[in-house]
């Protein structure tokens, strides 16, 4: 370490090293944050063979028994804090530095920092706040920081990557991180707070940018062959190319394919016959709510919903099957009449040969410019801008094929419209759950799912109050 | 004068015969006769180690016939200790030994199981009953939260495990169990020494002599573990609510299914002579063990090659040299795995899938149309269905899901696991007598070793979750290196009745590994032509260097003193510096002093006092242990490789850190207090021993750096001090042998020990919590902990309190008090650790026949079983979850509802006392009278049948009691054991 961050190519090994952890992070076998974070949601079920089959799962989906101790919880906390530790590292070493790269990989460790704190203080609110790289092991101990400070550290952060970073128009390495990614996530961060007059410049400065705009069919929004397209502005990258293998395939580790693919595919043994669609059987996560393909339909939204969802009537037309008698029990766990196709196993994304449950190369967009546009409009919204706030709603709708909404629709009416878009276009990306939580809805949208007040935060690891010399009981978030 | 020395089997011969005061003298021949020129008068001397020495007047006798009575009292055995030797009536320390006829009667055919049940303090448990699986030695416990192995020491040289030694090459074995006689090894004495001396060649007239013996013999499994049949499957099923599950006529003991009686023989052959210019001694041994599962496919083999040699070149050098080379094949099942393993698959496998098909059109169609793959671009690819070596096609499961395989499969056809092993040790010395009493000592020993790890998977379709859909393999090829160079001086002198010993030494050692080759890869089906893995797709790494250094140098003295024999005392002193620990604390310093007083050497013992020895003796010293450190512990590294793969997104190289830097690390210590007690008795007939003992770590390493590191911290940090533990017992050995007048020699003898195991301290982690240990599908966080004021990774879960009568729940312990059941409730369940361990021997011998038994056990640990699976319902149980269970209401039950079953699983109702006796070994032998062996021209025939850990005693419902485990984490863990193989045995050793 004395030596490593004394060359330029060295820190941008390291720069990679921490994407690469978010790829890991948002990957990882059971406990994706992909997957954890859109659990709680409406839109989605957790699936899989049965109540039992990875339980700490469908404790989150089911707000049921929700424990300190769930694993992939644990996971989400201790890979984003990994995240921060290794962007702290670099920081760090090279802040006092005269390296020619410096400003840039400042920036972008400093993008990827404040990404990692605000996934963090949205799930779990007041959390560590760690800035430097422990020295011994005293200095593991650390006490929670209030989520308004946690703000007011990804906002510097920001501020820091907005001047840093170059524009998406002169990024060499597609995968890498823009000025107008930390505009668009400033915006974010400021509008979670309420502060939407404030975050409204921000989100200007990346719609007026042509190197931003949304893809033109609904579909390729997700498919292999617009990946770091025009929509994206921050990717999670995979590849089929790894030849991952039964036996070479890194369980709890590192692989350069997304294994989450394979566990939120249509589920096999007999259950789902695919015949027909292009789609390979997987482990069964992630199945679409009823509430959601029926929301799909009251909005007349065809496109869209094709690329979101498949009910079982159009599985059939296709040449497949469903057969639930071959499922534990004669049931279906989750199943409500559809399967997913936003990022299903598609045969084409998987590699030619080897072994296809395990080579997925579907990115995750986990960030992208329609979110920009269905967060400005509710920020023009919230400050009485209707009129601007329908530019930018009507822009996403027109994408799916929806006509612009009324001239007049405005204030509360123009809100629950901005509800419901984001609902329709962002189902089954982690979104909806945090969103009803801020917008004081969830307690009635989630009426009667035995969602209470206290899933509005995950409860922080026992692991980290056990291990933490600053944690106590005391600490964890309430109800748990 | 002529004439024959022999002893109660027979002639002996190579017995020192000489003229009392003068330098005329001889050595019998083979057949124990000598001749010499002797004047009336004189006094004849037979000695021989072993043997009493005899005095016999030549008054003119035709011939002198001398019967040799065996050393009883054994007082005078030497025993070997670190850097040299010590009579044993003056040994301060706590030493038990075991010698060659202990080891002869065995019919063991590994080091660790001779060890086994032989002495008071030493745990032997087996890591797993697969053949050619190592074993854990303990001695007086677990000293540390990680690695407690012992040192172990072959010729003088350190060696990393003995798994390689043939049992039939060993002299003796000494345990140095208290610190102060393990002090002089220092760094790497804190987990006690095992002391191997193998055979060396006899100086006898300069002639050979060969020995043969061979073992042949079957194993099978001798287990009362029951799962529910079908019948009992299916009422428990649709009693928990699944009525899809309905009886189809199959029912499978997969137990039975699984296991097999299997194979084992052994042969061995050894060549010795020579004289006192050059001895040699040579040996080669072959071992082929099957295992009871899967046999090929679980087996053993192995080749050990030896030779010795001594040679005295004049009066004051004296050079030896010690060679061994093994070549072992072991193939191994998958076991250990909660989730996939064979044996936890036959407990979990529905009883309602057939073992095989019992005709093809049997096989359903869904599991004929899992094996089709559409690769979705209108093509196929149809994936063999698994059969047995008739052809006929291996049950899929009925209905367990999941993970879940047919156990007989997956043992016979569906991987194969390869671990190819050889290993080299050598060591060579020089000695040289400068003085009379002044020796000094050289020696250089090198061990080295390869292993080659291959794996490869056929293609299979079984579930979702258990498929492999083209041939998959991987080879891990590594290399390891040690060489130890020392360099001694013994003094030896005596003034008055002042006896005085010195030794000084310093020693040096290097220790590297790395990886020669390691790849892995898959090839499609349709392209298979065979396991080839040269082949470019076996993405191939060569030459992976391990980085951490292992260099040690050491200084060690050590003054014995003792006046007259009664009063002894004994100090050492042994300062070691490794590169393992951080720069600050690179040396580390472990003395310790000893104290014995013979009390029946004392004027005022009476002669005639039935006791013939007493000793009373005490030590105290400290050790270290450095093999729980990796090493570099106090750097932190930036690394683009983990875990042999290199970081890399989007074809960009990336990088990380591995772990914090711990620059306060310190030597793990290990102090410990011995006080002890030998006593004989009745003319040395009993023999007694006592010792108590206090054992208390500091600073114990733990390498797994995450058990202290919040998750906030990002990284975990490198190896830490993580507490203290505190390992107290009291030890005793009691023996009892005669020989009656009517030729009956009969010995008996018994060991116990109580073992008291306690986390005293736990450092950096706040007041009240634990360090997580092993986790279980079951328990996530962890089914075993370490926590201060209690048992070393005790078992975690919750406590329970018997069967709701009216709901057929469990009444799960509230413990934290804050009301409801929450996690916060989990406590200790239970603990590995034995209160007792016990072990005893009863020989008889009469005429030609010998008998021989050999038990050992313990008592009052635990054993948690984890093979059961809480994410699939549909699994099979231990039949007592049906007998047990909770039914209706009002039913006083001790195991819930089949619907409550899964919340069992991480309870005290899958704890069970795992205590037991198990008979080691029963043995009747036969040895050949003296004239027909002669006749035969052989010296020594002897034939003996043998059952060895056929008879076991216990409560565990389990396969086998005698859980060991690969991790120290997890000691006591059922995750599905492959259990002991009993065996019977045939066996024929002769000499000539």
């Amino acid at each position: 370490l004395d030596t490593y961050f004394l060359e330029e190519a060295n820190v941008e090994t390291a720069i990679i090293g921490i994407y690469d952890l978010m790829q890991f992070n948002y990957t990882l076998d059971w406990s994706s944050v992909f997957f954890v974070k859109l659990l709680p949601g409406d839109d989605a079920g957790a699936g899989g063979s049965g109540p039992n089959d990875q339980s700490q799962l469908h404790e989150i989906d089911d707000y049921a028994n929700v424990s300190s101790s769930n694993a992939s919880i644990t996971s989400v906390w201790n890979l984003f804090y990994r995240t921060i530790a290794l962007s702290n590292l670099v920081i760090e070493n090279i802040k006092d530095s005269d390296l020619s790269n410096k400003q840039s990989a400042l920036a972008e460790a400093k993008f990827l920092r404040a990404w990692c704190y605000f996934e963090l203080t949205t799930m779990f609110g007041d959390v560590p706040l760690r800035l430097t790289v422990p020295a011994v092991a005293t200095d593991f101990g650390i006490a929670k920081t209030s989520r308004a400070d946690i703000y007011v550290q990804i906002e510097s952060d920001l501020t820091d990557a907005i001047d840093g970073l170059a524009d998406k128009s002169a990024i060499t390495d597609n995968f890498r991180v823009s000025k107008g990614t930390a505009q668009a996530l400033m915006g974010k961060v400021l509008v979670f707070q309420g502060k939407n007059l404030e975050a409204i410049p921000y989100f200007e400065s990346v719609i007026s940018n042509p190197a931003h705009d949304l893809e033109t069919n609904p579909a390729d929004v997700w498919s292999v062959n617009h990946e770091f397209g025009i929509e994206s502005l921050f990717e999670i990258g995979y590849i089929s190319t790894s030849a991952r293998d039964w036996g070479n395939f890194a369980w709890g580790g590192r692989n350069e394919s997304n294994t989450h693919i394979q566990l939120m595919g249509p589920r096999g043994d007999g259950i789902f016959d695919l015949t027909g669609t292009g789609f390979l059987n997987g482990w069964g996560f992630n199945l679409p709510t009823s509430k959601l393909v029926n929301a799909f339909d009251a909005a007349g939204d065809v496109n869209r919903k094709a690329a979101t969802v498949m009910t079982e009537a159009e599985l059939i037309a296709a040449g497949g099957a469903v057969d639930p008698s071959k499922a534990t029990g004669g049931v279906i766990e989750d199943y409500q009449g559809a399967i997913r196709t936003k990022y299903i196993t598609k045969n084409s994304d998987t590699s030619a040969d080897g072994v296809k449950e395990l080579n997925y190369s579907t990115n995750w967009r986990v960030f992208r410019y329609a979110e920009v546009l269905l967060l400005a409009a509710e920020a023009y919204n919230a400050e009485g801008q209707d009129d601007k706030a329908r530019i930018e709603l009507n822009k996403v709708r027109n994408r799916a094929g929806l006509a612009d909404v009324s001239d007049t629709l405005a204030g509360t009416a123009l809100f629950d419209a901005i509800v419901n878009e984001k609902f329709l276009e962002f189902a089954h990306e982690g979104q909806r759950f945090w969103d009803l939580v801020r917008w004081g809805k969830a307690s009635t949208e989630l009426a009667g799912t035995g969602y209470t007040s206290k899933n509005d935060l995950f409860p922080i690891p026992i692991t980290e109050i056990d291990k933490n010399s600053e944690l106590t009981l005391a600490d964890q978030n309430p109800g748990y | 004068v002529s004439g024959t020395v022999s002893d109660k089997s027979g002639p002996v011969p190579g017995v020192n015969v000489l003229v009392k005061g003068t330098t005329t003298g001889t050595v019998t021949d083979f057949d124990g006769k000598f001749d010499i020129s002797v004047s009336k008068g004189s006094v004849l001397v037979f000695s021989y180690v072993g043997y009493l020495t005899q005095e016999v007047n030549y008054t003119g006798q035709a011939s002198i016939n001398v019967l040799l009575q065996e050393d009883a009292a054994l007082l005078d055995e030497v025993v070997v200790v670190g850097y040299g030797s010590k009579q044993k009536s003056l040994v301060t320390g706590a030493i038990s030994s075991i010698d060659s006829k202990q080891i002869k009667s065995s019919s063991n055919q590994r080091v660790e199981q001779v060890l086994q049940g032989r002495t008071s303090g030493v745990t032997v448990s087996s890591s797993s009953g697969s053949p050619g699986q190592g074993a854990q030695i303990r001695i007086r416990g677990a000293g540390s939260s990680g690695n407690s192995d012992p040192l172990y020491i072959v010729d003088g040289m350190k060696v990393s495990n003995i798994s390689t030694i043939a049992p039939g090459d060993i002299a003796n074995i000494e345990i140095l169990k208290d610190a102060a006689s393990a002090a002089i090894y220092g760094t790497e004495g804190a987990n006690g020494v095992v002391i191997i001396t193998t055979k060396a060649g006899r100086s006898s007239n300069g002639g050979v002599k060969v020995g043969f013996s061979t073992q042949l013999g079957t194993q099978f499994v001798k287990t009362d573990m029951e799962l529910m049949n079908s019948s009992q499957f299916v009422e428990y099923m649709n009693e928990a609510g699944i009525s899809s599950v309905v009886d189809n006529g199959v029912n499978t003991n997969w137990l039975d299914a699984i296991f097999e009686s299997a194979p084992i023989t052994r042969y061995d052959l050894n060549i010795s002579g020579g004289d006192k210019k050059l001895s040699y001694y040579g040996s080669f041994g072959s071992i082929k063990q099957d295992g009871i599962v899967g046999k090929e496919n679980s087996s053993f083999k192995r080749k050990t090659f030896r030779i010795n040699l001594k040679s005295e070149i004049t009066d004051f050098i004296e050079v030896g040299y010690n060679a061994t080379y093994s070549l072992s094949d072991r193939l191994g099942i998958q076991e250990n795995s909660d989730t996939r393993g064979v044996i936890q698959n036959a407990i979990a496998l529905d009883p309602l899938t057939p073992v095989t098909y019992a005709n093809e059109s049997d096989v359903p169609q869904s599991v004929l149309n899992n094996q089709i793959i559409d690769n979705g671009d209108g093509t196929f690819t149809t994936i063999p269905l698994l059969r047995d070596g008739n052809g006929n096609v291996y049950g899929y499961p009925t209905y367990s899901t999941g993970e879940f395989v047919n156990p007989v499969a997956f043992a016979n056809v569906m991987n194969k696991t390869t671990y190819d092993e050889n290993q080299s040790i050598f060591s060579a010395y020089l000695k040289l007598k400068v003085i009379e009493g002044l020796y000094i000592t050289t020696r250089y020993g090198r061990e080295s070793g390869k292993t080659d790890e291959k794996n490869m998977i056929n293609p299979y379709y079984v579930s979702s979750e258990a498929a492999n859909t083209t041939y998959t393999g991987s080879q891990n090829y590594r290399k390891s290196r040690r060489w130890l160079w020392e360099n001694f001086v013994n003094y030896d002198k005596t003034i008055g009745k002042h006896n005085f010993a010195l030794l000084g030494g310093y020693s040096a050692e290097d220790t590297d590994g790395s990886t020669i080759i390691k790849r892995s890869g898959s090839i499609a089906i349709e392209d298979f032509t065979g396991f080839d893995f040269d082949l470019a797709a076996f993405n191939q790494q060569i030459d992976l260097v391990d980085p951490t250094a292992d260099n040690m140098v050491s200084l060690f003295g050590r003054l014995s003193y003792d006046y007259d024999g009664k009063y002894l005392f004994e100090g050492s002193l042994r300062s070691d510096t490794s590169d393992k620990f951080p720069s600050a604390n690179k040396t580390g310093t472990f003395p310790a002093v000893s104290l014995g007083w013979v009390l029946s050497k004392e004027d005022f013992w009476k002669q005639d006092s039935k006791i013939d020895y007493l000793k009373f003796r005490g030590s105290w010293g400290q050790n270290g242990s450095k093999s729980n450190l990796s090493g570099n512990s106090d750097k932190t590294y930036v690394t683009s490789f983990l875990n042999g793969q290199e970081i890399v997104y989007e074809g960009v190289t990336g990088a990380q850190i591995t772990a914090y830097a711990n620059p306060d690390l310190v030597w793990e210590t290990s102090e410990q207090l011995d006080l002890g007690m030998d006593l004989r008795a009745l003319n040395s007939k009993l023999r007694f021993s006592i010792d108590y003992y206090t054992k208390t770590t500091r600073d114990a390493i733990v390498s797994d750096g995450s058990l202290i590191t919040p998750g906030s911290a990002g990284f975990v940090s490198n190896e830490f001090n993580s507490g203290t533990i505190e390992n107290k017992g009291f030890e005793f050995e009691l023996g009892y042998g005669d020989t009656t007048t009517g030729g009956l020699s009969y010995n008996f003898s018994a060991n116990l020990s109580t073992l008291k195991n306690e986390v005293k301290e736990i450092l950096f982690v706040p007041e009240g919590t634990s360090l997580v240990g092993a986790s279980a599908p079951q328990n996530p966080d962890g089914v075993t902990r370490f926590s201060q004021g209690l048992p070393s990774w005790y078992f975690y879960g919750y406590k329970t309190n018997g069967i709701d009568p009216a709901t057929g729940e469990i009444i799960k312990v509230d413990t934290d008090g804050v009301s409801g059941i929450t996690s916060a409730d989990k406590t200790m369940i239970g603990s590995p650790h034995p209160d007792m361990l016990f072990g005893g021997n009863i020989a008889l011998g009469y005429k030609a026949f010998d008998f021989n038994l050999q038990f050992q056990g313990t008592i009052g640990n635990d054993i948690m079983a984890t093979f059961y699976q809480p994410s699939r319902p549909i699994t099979n149980k231990p039949v007592h979850f049906y007998t047990n269970r909770w039914q209706q209401a009002g039913d006083n039950a001790s195991f819930p509802s089949a619907a409550n079953a899964i919340s069992a699983y991480d309870t005290d109702l899958v704890v069970e006392d795992g205590s037991y006796m198990r008979i080691k070994q029963i043995q009747l032998g036969y040895t050949l009278p003296q004239n027909l062996a002669n006749k035969l021209k052989l010296d020594n025939l002897r034939l003996y049948v043998s059952l060895d850990d056929y008879f076991t005693f216990t409560k565990y419902s389990g396969l086998d009691p005698e859980i060991g485990n690969f991790d120290f984490k997890s000691i006591g863990v059922d995750r599905g054991f492959y259990p002991t193989a009993a065996k019977a045995l045939f066996g024929l050793s002769v000499e000539f």
